[in-house]
């Protein structure tokens, strides 16, 4: 047993040094490319990300914005990444939009890849080819997605279609027939999305509607109406505006009406601006559907050319132009239903003045901001917080309507028991005594 | 006027009464009653969300770091030390080479030796001299503990099972120190074979015989590999107050409380710890390389590079030459990181033909991210089916996914979870299989999960931690 006790010190203390050592070198994270597809029905669009270190070692390019590199890395994508059709045609490809960017993380090659099937050949079958670094970095892989497909699929959340690596570097794409009905539903949800994310076209209809609860007396906005007619009041200012922006929608897409879109987009912000300030002080009294219809028809030419830059050939197609104004409308009077169930009730508070000012001021200030960014290019970082900013007051100002509006609710039924408490209702939550 | 405060017809005020009087006294229509309301409203929110969302501050970790009792002070002085026994050692065998007490020394000597300066050639002759002494001594003579060390050293698990059944055979009684350390190192048999709560259990039972710093730097990696990275700080902190405490201990502590909090993202905190262990023992290779990757960490490549390629030029140690392979790559300088990863490449392999449960796990890392993935997924293989605990699963995960088998890695992943390891890694690489699997729901929740315990583990700068990722 003496041979147990030499060394028996050292052996309690440094055993772990052993343990420690063996933690080493495990499970060490690495960054891996990535490949988005949108499908088209003649062409495939490929958004590519490479992390940049892994690109420059596997192609021994430099990773820079300059036009040298630039051409270097689109050279390299169109090399090592393409689509062949079950025939074995490989496909043209086009490289557009190459930049090494940092997007809160290391920095990634970025392009978007255009490919298009040879002529007679569908572009909903092919295999996509992938050799950029998996060939060089053993650990590699690029996960390939499909984000889109118009005739497919609903939706834009990305499906993962297969992954490819070091000796396994095709994915095989077979979408079978696409359909009308999901083209349709594409694009209502892409008119949908776009009236969620277009906080501009929001803000105007929330200008225009903080008046309608109330009576225009004496030039001024004085008591407010009654229910009836606060809701006919704004039926009749959305469908002003449904009409408006659907016209030019509609014709600016069927028979290629092109405006600029800078003095579009400028147009709309002081179209803001315009209705805030009508809110603050009556400017055209009586005349709000007058106001939203024309003011809609320029709000049309915006939306038709978004659809016109997300994707020509829908903005073409009567049904995907149908859909996506109907998306529209459909987003529009879910908020609108939302928003001005809210502006009512308010309106029969004693501070539904203050509400009616403070949101008018709102948006005349962000119509101003829009302004000065769309005629003169406001700094990035600001124009990012501040759309931050918007999102996240939007978000709080529905969910504030949502409870105002159950506040509403439960007020009006629970009246006799609210009665019980004077300060409660001393503080506007009393029916209105007619 | 005021209103009366008191009801003439019953002579009591009542609280409706009171609060007219108020209203009055502010004014029927007060401007403030409604801007005071919604003041009030969000401070009543502001405090419960406080209430609900503050944590209790760790308790502050008191270290015991100056002043170590005895030993070397700094890496040369220790591997003087170490040669002077060396030489004892070899002395004592010659003059009596049939005697198994001098060759157990011996080998002890040299495996300390292997494990301060990591030189294979001492664990080779270590090898062969408890050969020696197993053939030499009759069984339950000899010295099993020791050897049960030796099998943990290069992980060996089933050889150190068969040295402890010998031990607990022993004709002498053993001392409450070695029946603690016998029981230390069951726990750690436990932890490679994924029993954590049985390693804990070890360890409390060795605790109970003789505490040690070696007991509280086990617990310490236990409760670490279970995400408890302050309680494993805790341990550290005992561990530094323990007894044996010299500057390679006290040192070594601080090392291992930079890994704990590289493990969480702390990186800056890592590097202190680091930089407090380069001055407890100055010159430790270890040291060194945990140094260069906290240097990397914060982009000070430079100085990193010259650091390893000094460590290298000392000694031809393959992890300092996958780093360098790893600066370059990230670098985007080909040649050289191929020139790096070649020559990790045949030390590793030459390793893993020698001491295969040793360097298995190393040289499969390696394989995986510098060679070929079929031989790391072999290697990884191998590892896990020697020690199937956590890090080994992980590592198989990262092997699997590589060789398109995401499916695999996610049961490996989820075994590993199931035992109670707990690592930014771990749901890292889940998320990753499951990316692969299609299912992105769940990968966006192990992400979170990955970030809950490391909110660096995506960063840019968390790649370059080579080392001290848990």
């Amino acid at each position: 047993m003496a041979g147990t006790r030499i060394g028996l010190a050292a052996r309690l203390l440094f055993f772990w040094v052993v343990a420690n050592f063996s933690a080493l070198a495990l499970a060490h994270v690495t960054p891996n490319s990535e490949g988005q597809l949108d499908l088209y029905d003649d062409r495939v669009e490929l958004e590519v990300i490479i992390p940049a270190a892994e690109y420059s070692f596997a192609s021994e390019h430099p990773a820079a914005n300059d036009a040298q590199s630039l051409k270097l890395a689109e050279t390299y994508l169109s090399n090592q990444i393409g689509l062949i059709s079950p025939s074995g045609n490989r496909w043209t490809t086009e490289i557009y939009e190459a930049r090494f960017v940092s997007d809160a993380g290391p920095i990634d090659l970025r392009g978007r890849i255009v490919l298009r099937p040879p002529a007679g050949e569908g572009a909903r079958s092919f295999d996509l080819v992938w050799n950029a670094v998996v060939r060089e970095v053993p650990d590699h892989f690029a996960l390939v997605m499909l984000r889109s497909d118009w005739g497919g699929k609903i939706g834009s959340q990305s499906e993962v279609l297969g992954s490819v690596r070091n000796g396994n570097t095709v994915v095989k794409v077979r979408q079978g027939r696409s359909s009308e009905w999901t083209r349709f539903a594409n694009a209502v949800r892409l008119g949908a999305d776009h009236i969620l994310q277009g906080l501009d076209h929001l803000a105007f209809l929330l200008a225009l509607v903080l008046t309608a609860p109330l009576l225009f007396q004496e030039g001024k906005w004085q008591s407010r109406k009654d229910l009836g007619p606060s809701i006919r009041s704004v039926a009749i200012l959305i469908s002003g505006f449904t009409v408006g922006h659907s016209a030019t929608l509609i014709a600016a897409s069927l028979w290629g009406w092109s405006l600029p879109s800078g003095p579009v987009e400028v147009v709309i912000s002081l179209s803001i601006l315009v209705a805030a300030l009508h809110a603050l002080k009556p400017i055209f009294p009586q005349r709000e559907a007058f106001a939203a219809t024309a003011f809609g028809l320029v709000h049309g030419l915006g939306f038709a050319g978004f659809l016109s830059s997300t994707d020509a050939e829908l903005s073409r197609n009567i049904v995907t132009l149908l859909g996506f104004n109907l998306g529209i409308e459909l987003m529009q009077l879910a908020i609108a239903s939302v928003v001005v169930s809210a502006l009512v009730i308010l309106a029969s508070t004693r501070f539904y003045s203050w509400v009616r000012v403070g949101l008018a001021l709102v948006c005349a200030f962000l119509a101003l901001f829009w302004t000065f960014d769309r005629l003169v290019g406001l700094p990035i970082n600001l124009v990012e917080a501040t759309d931050a900013a918007i999102e996240a007051l939007s978000q709080y100002l529905l969910v504030t309507a949502f409870i105002v509006i159950l506040f509403g609710i439960y007020s009006r039924t629970n009246l006799k028991w609210f009665g019980r408490f004077q300060w409660f209702s001393r503080f506007g939550l009393s029916r209105r005594p007619s | 006027m005021l209103p009366p405060l008191v009801n003439m017809q019953d002579g009591c005020v009542s609280a409706r009464t009171r609060f007219a009087a108020l209203r009055w006294q502010n004014g029927p229509r007060s401007v403030w009653r409604g801007p005071a309301l919604v003041l009030a409203a969000l401070l009543i929110v502001a405090a419960g969300e406080y209430l609900l969302n503050r944590e209790d501050e760790p308790a502050r970790v008191q270290f015991a770091l100056a002043a170590p009792d005895f030993g070397p002070a700094d890496y040369q002085a220790h591997s003087e030390t170490l040669k002077d026994r060396l030489e004892l050692d070899r002395e004592r065998v010659a003059r009596a080479p049939g005697e198994w007490l001098p060759r157990a020394s011996l080998a002890s000597a040299l495996l300390a030796d292997f494990r301060v300066t990591g030189r294979v050639e001492s664990l080779e002759i270590a090898r062969r001299e408890y050969s020696l002494v197993q053939s030499l001594a009759p069984e339950p003579a000899g010295a099993p503990l020791a050897l049960a060390d030796f099998a943990l050293a290069t992980h060996d698990i089933a050889a150190a099972k068969s040295a402890l059944v010998v031990f607990s055979r022993s004709a002498v009684p053993p001392t409450p120190i070695e029946r603690s350390e016998a029981f230390a190192m069951h726990s750690d048999i436990a932890f490679y074979k994924a029993d954590l709560a049985a390693a804990h259990q070890r360890l409390a039972q060795a605790e109970g015989l003789a505490a040690g710093s070696g007991i509280h730097i086990r617990q310490a990696l236990l409760l670490r590999s279970t995400g408890e990275f302050d309680g494993a700080l805790t341990r550290l902190a005992h561990a530094s107050t323990s007894t044996s405490r010299t500057p390679l201990t006290l040192a070594s502590i601080a090392l291992q409380a930079g890994v704990i909090e590289s493990s969480r993202g702390n990186y800056a905190k890592a590097r202190n710890w680091y930089e407090t262990a380069e001055r407890l023992f100055p010159g430790y290779w270890l040291t060194r390389l945990h140094l260069a990757e906290a240097r990397l960490v914060a982009g000070e490549d430079v100085q990193a590079i010259a650091e390893l390629e000094s460590i290298v030029e000392q000694s031809p140690r393959p992890e300092a030459m996958d780093m360098l392979a790893l600066i370059y790559r990230v670098k985007g300088q080909r040649a050289k990181s191929l020139e790096w990863s070649r020559r990790a490449s045949a030390i590793w392999r030459q390793r893993v033909a020698e001491f295969p449960n040793a360097y298995g796990a190393h040289a499969a890392e390696h394989e995986l991210v510098f060679g070929d993935p079929n031989r790391a997924l072999a290697l990884a293989i191998q590892n896990r089916r020697a020690r199937p605990y956590g890090e080994a699963r992980i590592l198989l995960a990262n092997t699997l996914i590589a060789n398109g088998q995401p499916e695999i890695a996610l049961d490996e992943l989820i075994a590993a979870e199931a035992s109670g390891w707990r690592s930014a890694t771990l749901y890292a690489a889940k998320a990753q299989a499951s990316d692969l699997l299609g299912h992105t729901d769940n990968a966006e929740t192990y992400r979170e999960q990955a970030i809950s315990l490391n909110p660096e583990i995506f960063a840019a700068r968390t790649r370059m931690v080579w080392l001290a990722h848990g």
